[in-house]
């Protein structure tokens, strides 16, 4: 199942346009998934298990502002073998406003190759796998 | 056809895994398609008219470190009547370490509504026009 986290913008999220900039959302989905990777490995290390990203992909539907908080919902939306997909979407006053997509794979930090997700990471990957299209 | 910018990474655009954070170069990415916005609007307040990114979606091909500089190509693979797409790619040590695609549309900054891509921004955009295209 997804997982919801509430985010206060800051105001150095903000450009010259008075928006939120498009590169706060790539640190704002990188800041909310850091409870999965503790989950993964509470010191952080992955070595020599870890993960890499492969592809990010965001869409950005409307402008979010600095005005009020947002909302982050986060889920695995595929999960193969060696990678899987995270989407998650950027909600503010009930609008949904951006959608993004991280590919990941498994990867061994001293091999320097990727390889297959490890049973104990996809136990936990189980956990937020939600199919937002199932209902 | 392309041009090319040098950033010198630093010790903070690195992260625990010891390469470069895959948000650093989604921030150095749009750092070099500044060079692009102030040809097309040297105070950058881009009133009313101005450009929106849709969609951006980055490649992470090998991992990138804080050892050399890198190097930014960026150019316009298609040029829309309401929207243009720009390509990028990231080199280091003469290897590709990534590549992107960013979607933007003309932006009436006074209404918030999509607008044609004004003829000046057109010129510009049809400068670094060049027809290396990936997938």
């Amino acid at each position: 199942m997804y997982m919801t986290t509430a985010l206060t913008p800051q105001f150095a999220d903000t450009d010259m346009q008075g928006h939120v900039n498009f590169l706060a959302y790539s640190k704002w989905f990188d800041r909310v998934r850091t409870p999965i990777y503790r989950e993964l490995d509470p010191t952080l290390n992955f070595s020599p298990h870890g993960m890499v990203v492969l592809k990010t992909e965001m869409t950005f539907l409307k402008e979010v502002s600095v005005t009020s908080d947002v909302q982050i919902r986060t889920w695995v939306s595929l999960l193969g073998n060696k990678s899987l997909e995270v989407t998650q979407d950027v909600w503010q006053e009930g609008v949904r406003c951006a959608v993004g997509k991280t590919i990941f794979c498994g990867f061994n930090f001293e091999t320097h190759s990727s390889e297959p997700i490890s049973d104990e990471f996809r136990a936990v990957f189980e956990k937020y796998r939600w199919d937002e299209h199932a209902n | 056809m392309y041009y090319k910018i040098i950033i010198s990474p630093q010790l903070a655009d690195t992260n625990a895994a010891r390469h470069i954070d895959h948000t650093a170069i989604i921030d150095w990415f749009d750092r070099a398609r500044v060079y692009m916005y102030r040809e097309m609007d040297p105070t950058l307040t881009f009133r009313p008219h101005g450009l929106a990114v849709l969609t951006t979606t980055v490649y992470y091909q090998a991992q990138a470190t804080a050892l050399a500089d890198v190097e930014v190509r960026t150019w316009v693979t298609k040029l829309g009547r309401k929207s243009m797409e720009v390509c990028q790619d990231l080199w280091q040590d003469g290897k590709c370490r990534a590549k992107t695609k960013t979607v933007v549309c003309g932006f009436n900054v006074d209404t918030r509504t999509s607008e044609p891509i004004v003829d000046s921004f057109r010129a510009i955009a049809e400068k670094y026009f060049w027809d290396e295209y990936f997938e």
